[in-house]
């Protein structure tokens, strides 16, 4: 089982996540995942909430964090929400200027379910990646569309929004995924707070977990060790599982 | 065969509508950027209700036990061919209905206000914590309750319990303690009734008292409608519906239903949609609170407080205050997220229908078929006139949800009427 990473850009400023990311020991993390802050991140939990709201950003720090992200796994991806890039058709050039490998828009097929077409051939047109995100809510007819239309993997969010918890049945998600069927590798989030967490997952097939919510904490304190540390025991748990 | 009543047909499982929607159900929304209102439902709805609201699984279930009440409170409800009707209309088509107002407490609202505190009572707790607008739910929480060993509190909207004192008298009976909301038991009834001492209340304003009162207390808040997972245990109506039009070899071409929240209505369509795109659907509701044709499809609270979290839905606003309408369970200012799709990708139609018309239909209904049925399901009567006065439906037909009986609300005919 492989590990993915979310971080919001330039939360808690543009030096300390760098050092953060940096500092994600050797082969340990598959993909990283870079949010844009918004000013209505509308499907957020509200500790993610208040990254978004507490974030300093600019196009410098883009580059450099996109930079290092880079450095430190196998793709980086874009996490921001289409209510916030519909306006800014740039939106793709940038991010695959700055090396990301694709995009994730958690609210398209909520918000955008009729424009859905048009947004995912824009992102595809530019050469990224078109990450479907999808949760328990999403119907299963449109999960059957959209995995035909997905980039490598598609994120599963366990939960209507991060960082709450509400209860999950893995043996339900578990046949869920395996019946998608789609060759398409699962990463499964919104909700993983423990290794405890991260094992039962992984018992579901699914491809990676996705942590974001519980690493806050660390980057609050500017606790770097820490950080490295549990990322550390996140792929021993990830290793145990292969 | 018109009358069908036999324990296999209650179904053994609950039917979710959310993996058959035609786009995605949009996740709750947190009101307050400082603390998560959806995370706050940990604290007060039953752990099983929450799993049920976010699931994918397309059936749920029913516990032993529940399928045991529902038989004790009197499902299956009967459906019905309304003959006489027919005769009366001089309709070349047939008429069915689906009478909840059969159940114990008068209405479908039974059907989820058992799991509910079927699942509370597995907690420990000792007491539930609802609303009620018409008193029909409060009438069902406070039966549920008592037979689950629970205390039921029911905050009651005001202008409802001063004149519905037979109301208060049933969950009296079954135990229920009934507070006229707003009142002065929560923070935010005295802050309502500080700036309006004489308000006639809302079912928003009782939400938000009954959700504080379980929060301060550490009890369970109870349900009513619009939550998916109510809607799922309300397709009971819908599954039996099926399971007795089969048993008669019929196939609807409409189904017509009333819509407060949307809770009996869904039940009663949902298990109709898979697989189907021919039978028409019809949402009925009340003139004065035109939710459809006058609200907007957004996220609003589901409560005036914003204490519970925002829904994306056809909505009047969480602080709509309706005048004193005639079917109090049809003052709810939202409809629920599934049927709120479904309505706007047209799959399901609406109608809307005033208190004059109504009243004629509940009447026509009283006089042919002997049922004195609930105002709020005289506008699922009144529609389906419509529809069968209709040229173009003539010789098809039609099924009608009557969600309720009215012996509770005759106030609406009037001493002279």
């Amino acid at each position: 089982m492989k590990i993915i990473l979310y971080f919001t850009m330039g939360y808690p400023d543009r030096a300390t996540l760098s050092r953060f990311i940096a500092s994600i020991p050797e082969d340990t993390v598959q993909y990283i995942e870079l949010g844009f802050p918004s000013p209505d991140p509308k499907y957020d939990g509200p500790e993610i909430r208040k990254t978004h709201a507490a974030a300093s950003f600019d196009a410098e720090d883009l580059e450099e964090i996109a930079g290092v992200a880079r450095d430190s796994a196998e793709k980086v991806y874009a996490l921001r929400y289409v209510s916030d890039f519909i306006q800014e058709p740039s939106f793709t050039d940038t991010v695959r200027n700055a090396g990301f490998s694709g995009i994730i828009a958690p609210d398209l097929l909520t918000d955008y379910f009729q424009e859905r077409i048009e947004i995912v051939t824009g992102i595809e047109r530019s050469g990224l990646e078109f990450i479907p995100f999808i949760n328990p809510s999403t119907p299963d007819p449109v999960i059957s569309e959209v995995l035909r239309t997905a980039g490598s993997w598609i994120y599963y969010g366990l939960l209507p929004s991060t960082g709450i918890m509400v209860p999950y049945d893995v043996n339900a998600i578990t046949e869920r995924i395996h019946g998608m069927n789609s060759g398409r590798k699962v990463v499964v989030g919104f909700g993983i707070r423990s290794l405890e967490d991260a094992r039962k997952i992984s018992s579901t097939g699914a491809y990676g977990v996705a942590i974001g919510t519980m690493l806050i904490r660390y980057l609050e304190r500017g606790d770097v060790e820490a950080f490295s540390s549990l990322i550390t025991r996140f792929s021993e748990v990830a290793e145990d599982v292969q | 065969m018109l009358h069908s009543q036999s324990a296999e047909i209650i179904p053994s499982r609950w039917y979710n509508v959310v993996p058959d929607l035609p786009e995605p159900l949009p996740p709750p929304r947190s009101g307050s950027e400082e603390k998560s209102s959806i995370e706050l439902l940990n604290s007060i709805i039953p752990a099983e209700m929450l799993r049920q609201e976010f699931t994918f699984n397309r059936y749920e279930r029913i516990p032993d036990e529940i399928r045991e009440q529902y038989l004790q409170v009197g499902r299956p409800t009967p459906l019905v061919r309304a003959v006489n009707l027919e005769r009366v209309l001089g309709f070349s088509g047939k008429i069915f209905y689906k009478f909840e107002g059969a159940t114990v407490t008068g209405s479908h609202k039974i059907n989820t206000a058992l799991p509910q505190a079927f699942y509370a009572a597995q907690e420990g707790v000792p007491e539930i914590v609802t609303e009620t607008g018409a008193g029909q739910w409060g009438t069902a929480t406070s039966m549920a309750g008592a037979i689950n060993g629970l205390r039921t509190t029911v905050f009651m909207v005001k202008v409802s319990y001063n004149q519905k004192p037979g109301r208060k008298t049933v969950m009296g009976l079954y135990d229920g303690t009934v507070i006229a909301s707003p009142s002065d038991k929560t923070d935010f009834g005295r802050r309502v009734l500080r700036e309006k001492p004489d308000h006639p209340g809302s079912l928003g304003i009782a939400i938000s008292e009954a959700v504080e009162y379980a929060i301060s207390n550490g009890y369970r808040y109870m349900l009513g409608s619009v939550m998916n997972s109510v809607l799922t245990h309300q397709s009971v109506i819908g599954q039996e519906t099926i399971a007795q039009l089969e048993m008669l070899g019929e196939t609807p071409d409409a189904l017509i239903g009333c819509v407060g929240g949307g809770s009996n209505f869904g039940g009663f369509v949902f298990p109709f949609i898979p697989g189907n795109r021919e039978t028409e659907m019809i949402a009925s509701t009340a003139l004065e609170v035109p939710k459809f044709s006058k609200g907007e499809y957004r996220y609003d609270f589901i409560d005036s407080a914003g204490i519970l979290p925002m829904l994306r839905m056809f909505s009047l606003g969480s602080d709509f205050v309706p005048g004193k309408i005639y079917a109090g369970g049809l003052r709810y200012h939202g409809s629920a997220p599934s049927l709120s799709i479904l309505i706007r990708n047209g799959r399901i139609k609406t109608d809307e229908v005033g208190e004059e018309e109504v009243i004629t239909a509940l009447k026509l209904f009283a006089r042919t078929q002997g049922v004195v049925a609930a105002p709020e399901s005289g506008h699922a009567i009144a529609s389906a006139l419509r529809y069968v006065r209709n040229p173009d439906n003539a010789g098809k037909t039609v099924v009608i949800n009557v969600s309720g009986h009215g012996y509770l609300d005759l106030g609406i005919f009037g001493e002279k009427k």
